[in-house]
């Protein structure tokens, strides 16, 4: 270290103990104070809350206000299904599925008459083959 | 004396838990002016300060149920204070400037300005405010000011301890700098 070196730290030294007392010192006399103005507005808020009831916390506030949302929804709903089955019968899917069974018991009988018409000629013959073994 | 002074804080602090509005009400009138320097030294304006001034003591009263009854009381509103200037300052884009911002301010823009307004009989803290950042100005304060150890700073800015003793070193050192080049100046 040479002497410029060594003159700074202890120069470095003497002024940061000096910056700290006046630092110290002049924190006392520094002006930064609240307006009177402030202070009585301050405690007129405080006065408001305080009188206020506690709020509760927002999560809870928010779960509360869904599951009432959520059950307002059901009571609307629930009764609104019975009088729609009530007043409109069978829905629409029982009526086109009983539609379609008709449709297909139709053509079963159709086709069964068919089948009994070309089957008669040779029933008889078939009963004689079988009898007379000719 | 001191000690005194605590046992009676706690008396208020358990008090104002339980709900006591003249409890809190002392609670507010042994820190309000305290805290208010504090916030002026971390904000730009004074009405500012004053308005962060009472979100503090609002939002103290709304939370003062979480707050645990062996930490210390004031700690726990200034690192409020703290918390509600930073969101403040994002929330508004006010100047509070970083601290590489504030030195490049106060270094280039305007030297002159800067000489004219440093005098012999000049608070040094008017000349900490103009001059460092904001985490600077509000380590530099809550050391000198108020005689807070590194531990109970770091815990208000919500910085390691470490952090903090650089951060009050390079802050001293810059005033150092700041002031010897004035005194060439002046000389």
């Amino acid at each position: 270290m040479n002497r410029n070196q060594h003159e700074g730290t202890a120069w470095d030294r003497e002024l940061d103990s000096q910056l700290e007392q006046r630092l110290r010192l002049d924190a006392v006399d520094w002006s930064a104070e609240p307006s009177t103005e402030s202070l009585s507005k301050l405690q007129t808020r405080l006065a408001d809350i305080q009188q206020a009831p506690r709020r509760l916390p927002l999560g809870l506030l928010t779960a509360a206000a869904l599951m009432i949302f959520g059950l307002s929804i059901w009571a609307l709903a629930a009764p609104l299904e019975k009088t729609d089955e009530a007043a409109l019968g069978p829905s629409l899917a029982e009526g086109v599925v009983s539609s379609l069974q008709r449709e297909l018991d139709a053509v079963t009988a159709d086709a069964n008459a068919v089948a009994d018409r070309l089957m008669k000629p040779f029933s008889g013959r078939m009963f004689g083959l079988l009898a007379g073994g000719d | 004396m001191r000690s005194k002074l605590e046992s009676e804080e706690g008396r208020l602090v358990t008090a104002a838990q339980a709900g006591s509005r003249p409890a809190y009400t002392a609670l507010v009138a042994r820190y309000q002016r305290p805290l208010f320097r504090f916030l002026r030294m971390r904000s730009v304006s004074h009405d500012d300060a004053e308005e962060l001034l009472q979100e503090s003591f609002l939002r103290g009263w709304t939370k003062l149920q979480s707050f645990d009854p062996d930490k210390s009381f004031s700690t726990w509103l200034y690192t409020i204070a703290a918390r509600i200037a930073v969101s403040w300052g994002r929330r508004r884009s006010l100047p509070l400037a970083s601290d590489g911002e504030m030195e490049s301010l106060t270094d280039e823009s305007h030297p002159a300005s800067l000489a004219e307004q440093e005098e012999e009989d000049r608070n040094l803290w008017d000349l900490v405010s103009t001059l460092l950042g904001e985490s600077q100005r509000s380590a530099l304060w809550l050391a000198y000011g108020e005689g807070r150890s590194a531990q109970e700073i770091a815990l208000i800015l919500g910085k390691r301890e470490v952090a903090v003793r650089v951060m009050l070193c390079r802050a001293r050192r810059r005033l150092a700098a700041h002031m010897q080049h004035l005194q060439e100046v002046g000389s």
